[in-house]
């Protein structure tokens, strides 16, 4: 028995506080407000797989789009600014009009986000977004003018075009570049393996992604 | 006839001409060949020289946040070789970049198509400022090929610029060695030994594997340390990384190529083998066995009562909780068999569970199911029944009904009948959920291992966990140091329903999490219902009161049974379990209070004792609140009381499946594991310097 005292006497001491009621209740009754007050910042770093950051931003029209408002769709976000030689490539060469098209008629989602700030590189004012994107020949869902660069920073993009799937459950399937070749070049776009359209198709079809996160290319995004 | 040659160099340079220079805006490339003739079939070394204007830049070979790498597509050659001379850091806030800004020059090694007498090279580059043009364009190398190969003189101003950029090219080998010291989710640390460069820059050569921010490196003794942040979005099966390490100090920089390891390498097996042990050892001084060693003990005065001529053999063998049925009493003789048997028995119950836990795990995981260690206690129907019988093997204890009369003995069965099999069987089902020191190492191992070390490690648990009883059963001397039994014995046995049925809170408190408060009521009164049901029993001996009771026991079971599939809790009530001072876990928080403020993340279960232990002893102490509070430490709960994949993946992050596990980051965005059992003055420790 003395070699069980000390056993005993350890459990207890150990024990007993654990299992005692009032303090396990005085536990619970204490950390119950919590969660309500819980603020949760804008994170900095986007994670594939994770919920997309919220966002509120308003298009050249004053209209608020938001990612609660296209809950149960699949949404491409495509960073842009028109005088980027990588928007060039994609834009000269009719390449994002048609992935624009192709998608959207299948119900998608495309936002077009500008982030540059004002007096930076690609910044539109409002009367310039619709001339610009009509020559551009783009017809996307909308352009969101993220002139203060909080929708950007929110999915960390980094490039333009920098390019982002969300699918109906609001979650980021995609981030990163349009292709597999970075080349400034468009003659590379018909041999090149277009990621996003790639994700689409797959996920659309409720295939697995491949690829979910590659390596973002083009001109830094102008932030103020 | 040199009259011939001459007209025939002229006529060649008019029909094509060579075009060595490429000019942009902003920027301007030339190549130059370092062999003025070379025989047929041999390789030519280039260089290629670019030039930017002031505050303009081209890329490295992993541009960084955005950019491109400069390109070459040769029509008429093979691109043996190219040097990257080491690049430079080009903020461009929040962004940054790697690249050269002014001058560089990248010596290539091209192998020319058999017979080609001028290279035709497609070239591609992107220069930037804060906007980029990108610039294509086309060279035309003569190659001039004879019986020797000619070298370019060691004065030439050609020769001269390379041979001055191939210094800054980083040496394959003979560079510090880069030892993994740790890695998690979230950032991988290297460990360097020699002493600390005055000036050291960390270059990735591919992207998306670590972030462009500059990596911390802190001096640490005689060696130093570099702490590289992974990329949120890295492919965690990329096991491996080449780095471009810088070192300035007396003299130029030199620049290296550097391997590493992204890959812990696993502890050596036998280590993780007697952490198995040690830690199954231990578990048995947790709180989480204490249930159990209640129905050990209560074996000690069974025994004691029925054979009190062979004391000594049979009150150790009742600690082990003695097969007790009233046939196996122990007499005088075989009474040592007896106990060394139940001892085996024990053990081998503790060995069996262990397994099939442990093969139930490896099995639902690999089904996909993102589960750790005590999963079954994230299932309510599991801990519904487990309540259900500690509060019968307490009522027994504590007089409600006697053992073995008739309908109502299953539940003594469960403590003594089945024997010390079953016994074996409840300690591992209720001691699993916590771990022990060490076991939470040894258990995340089994992460990597394959299946049978995998099943070794479990089997290790065991075996530490059925140790001391099978000690005790095998050597005589501990039995014979047990105390005499006597009437205080029946006081004791009674004492012991009290830990049984602090247990049976325990277990309705977790419930409460998993189901929610309003099914707590139907429980407690199921459970009220039963007791009547088997205290009637007992009381009116009469058969139809008997199937009155085993007809109010089944309806009180049945109500709760189908009643806590349905039972969700409240939205919310899960985590509601957060105090004030507590913020729920998410990844998003961590890495956003990562390397800004310190974070304490606290990976907990409210089914696991060892986790509310720590919480009462040290963690919501006003002591150890007050020191966070000094330090402005953001302090996360993980709670794991629901199966939570997110949790299970941020726990093997840190190569665990189990808790608690207690996690801190410094201000500087150093992770640091704490022990498993918590005091003060650890807490106290984080904040020394």
């Amino acid at each position: 028995m003395k070699f069980l005292i000390p056993i005993l006497s350890a459990g207890l001491a150990l024990a007993v506080p654990a299992f005692g009621a009032t303090d396990a209740t005085a536990i619970a009754a204490k950390e119950a407000p919590a969660t309500a007050n819980a603020t949760v910042p804008a994170p900095v770093a986007l994670k594939v797989d994770g919920p997309a950051p919220a966002f509120a931003v308003k298009d050249a029209a004053g209209k608020t789009h938001d990612l609660a408002g296209v809950k149960g769709k699949w949404v491409v976000l495509e960073w842009y600014n028109k005088d980027c030689p990588y928007v060039r490539k994609h834009y000269d060469s009719k390449n994002m009009q048609g992935l624009q098209e192709k998608y959207m008629g299948k119900g998608v989602v495309w936002y077009t986000v500008i982030s540059s700030a004002k007096g930076k590189q690609g910044y539109l004012k409002n009367n310039e977004v619709a001339p610009n994107f009509e020559q551009e020949g783009a017809k996307p869902s909308a352009v969101l003018l993220d002139t203060d660069g909080v929708m950007g920073r929110a999915y960390g993009a980094k490039t333009t075009p920098h390019m982002f799937v969300i699918n109906p459950e609001g979650q980021v399937v995609y981030a990163g570049a349009i292709d597999d070749n970075n080349s400034g070049n468009p003659k590379v776009i018909p041999k090149s393996k277009n990621f996003v359209a790639a994700a689409l198709d797959a996920g659309m079809a409720g295939n697995p992604i491949e690829k979910k996160a590659t390596a973002a290319y083009g001109c830094a995004v102008k932030y103020n | 006839m040199r009259f011939w040659f001459f007209g025939l160099a002229v006529l060649w340079s008019l029909w094509s001409p060579a075009q060595t220079e490429i000019k942009g805006e902003h920027s301007s490339l030339r190549v130059f060949a370092l062999q003025t003739q070379i025989r047929e079939g041999e390789s030519l070394d280039v260089g290629l020289d670019f030039r930017m204007d002031p505050q303009w830049h081209i890329y490295w070979l992993n541009p960084g946040d955005s950019g491109a790498q400069p390109k070459v597509s040769p029509e008429n050659a093979e691109i043996l070789r190219w040097d990257w001379p080491a690049p430079e850091r080009i903020p461009a806030p929040p962004l940054t970049n790697y690249g050269y800004n002014g001058r560089v020059v990248f010596p290539l090694r091209l192998r020319p198509v058999a017979g080609v007498s001028e290279l035709a090279l497609g070239m591609e580059w992107l220069v930037c400022k804060v906007e980029c043009i990108p610039v294509f364009g086309e060279i035309r190398l003569p190659v001039v090929y004879g019986a020797e190969r000619i070298e370019l003189a060691a004065d030439h101003p050609d020769r001269r610029l390379r041979d001055e950029f191939a210094a800054r090219v980083p040496a394959a080998a003979g560079g510090p060695e880069l030892r993994l010291l740790r890695v998690n989710g979230t950032e991988a640390v290297f460990r360097v030994t020699g002493e600390l460069p005055r000036e050291i820059f960390v270059f990735p050569q591919e992207p998306e594997i670590f972030t462009t921010q500059a990596p911390v490196v802190r001096p640490e003794g005689d060696a130093f340390e570099i702490v590289m942040p992974f990329s949120p979005n890295r492919d965690p099966a990329k096991g491996a990384a080449l780095l471009t390490l810088v070192l300035g100090g007396e003299g130029a920089p030199r620049a290296y190529d550097v391997g590493v390891s992204l890959k812990a390498p696993p502890p050596p097996f036998g280590r993780i083998l007697l952490f198995a042990f040690l830690g199954g050892l231990l578990l048995n001084l947790m709180p989480c066995v204490f249930p159990v060693l209640a129905l050990k003990v209560f074996g000690i005065l069974r025994e004691s009562d029925r054979a009190p001529a062979s004391r000594s053999a049979g009150v150790a063998g009742v600690l082990v909780g003695l097969p007790t049925s009233r046939s196996t009493s122990v007499r005088s003789g075989g009474a040592g068999t007896a106990v060394r048997r139940s001892g085996w028995q024990y053990a081998a119950g503790v060995l069996v569970s262990f397994l099939a836990l442990g093969g139930a795990l490896m099995v639902l995981r690999a089904g996909g199911e993102a589960l750790g260690w005590g999963f079954q206690l994230q299932s309510p129907g599991f801990v519904l029944a487990m309540l259900v019988l500690f509060v019968l093997m307490a009522l027994n204890f504590a007089g409600l009904f006697e053992m073995g009369t008739g309908a109502m003995n299953f539940a003594g069965r469960f403590a003594g009948g089945a024997g010390s099999f079953g016994t074996g069987v409840l300690a591992v089902f209720v001691a699993s959920p916590c771990t022990a020191p060490f076991m939470g190492s040894a258990l995340g191992a089994t992460l990597l291992l394959p299946v049978p070390a995998a099943l070794g490690v479990f089997a290790m648990l065991g075996a530490g966990l059925a140790f001391p009883v099978v000690l005790v059963s095998e050597v005589p001397a501990f039995g014979r140091a047990l105390p005499k039994p006597g009437a205080w014995m029946e006081s004791f046995k009674q004492f012991m329903a009290f830990p049984l049925f602090a247990t049976a809170a325990w277990l309705l408190w977790v419930l409460q999490f998993q189901t929610g408060p309003n099914f707590m009521l139907q429980v407690l009164f199921a459970l009220i219902l039963l007791s009547f049901a088997i205290w009637w029993a007992g009381r009116v001996p009469r058969p139809w009161a008997r199937a009155f009771a085993a007809f109010i026991a089944l309806v009180a079971l049945a109500w709760v049974g189908v009643g806590v599939r349905e039972a969700r809790p409240p939205s919310g009530v899960a985590n509601a379990a957060a105090g004030d001072a507590w913020s729920p876990y998410s990844v998003a928080l961590v890495e956003e209070a990562r390397g800004k403020t310190p974070v304490f993340i606290d990976f907990t279960a409210s089914w696991c004792i060892t986790c509310q232990v720590n919480k009462l002893n040290v963690l919501n102490t006003e002591k150890t609140q007050a020191l966070f509070r000094q330090h402005q430490v953001r302090l996360l709960k993980a709670d794991w009381t629901d199966r939570d994949p997110v949790i299970t993946r941020a726990l093997a992050a840190f190569g665990r499946n189990s808790v608690p596990l207690y996690v801190y980051y410094s201000a500087s965005g150093e992770a640091k594991i704490l022990p498993e059992i918590l005091t003060h003055d650890m807490i106290k420790e984080l904040f020394e310097p």
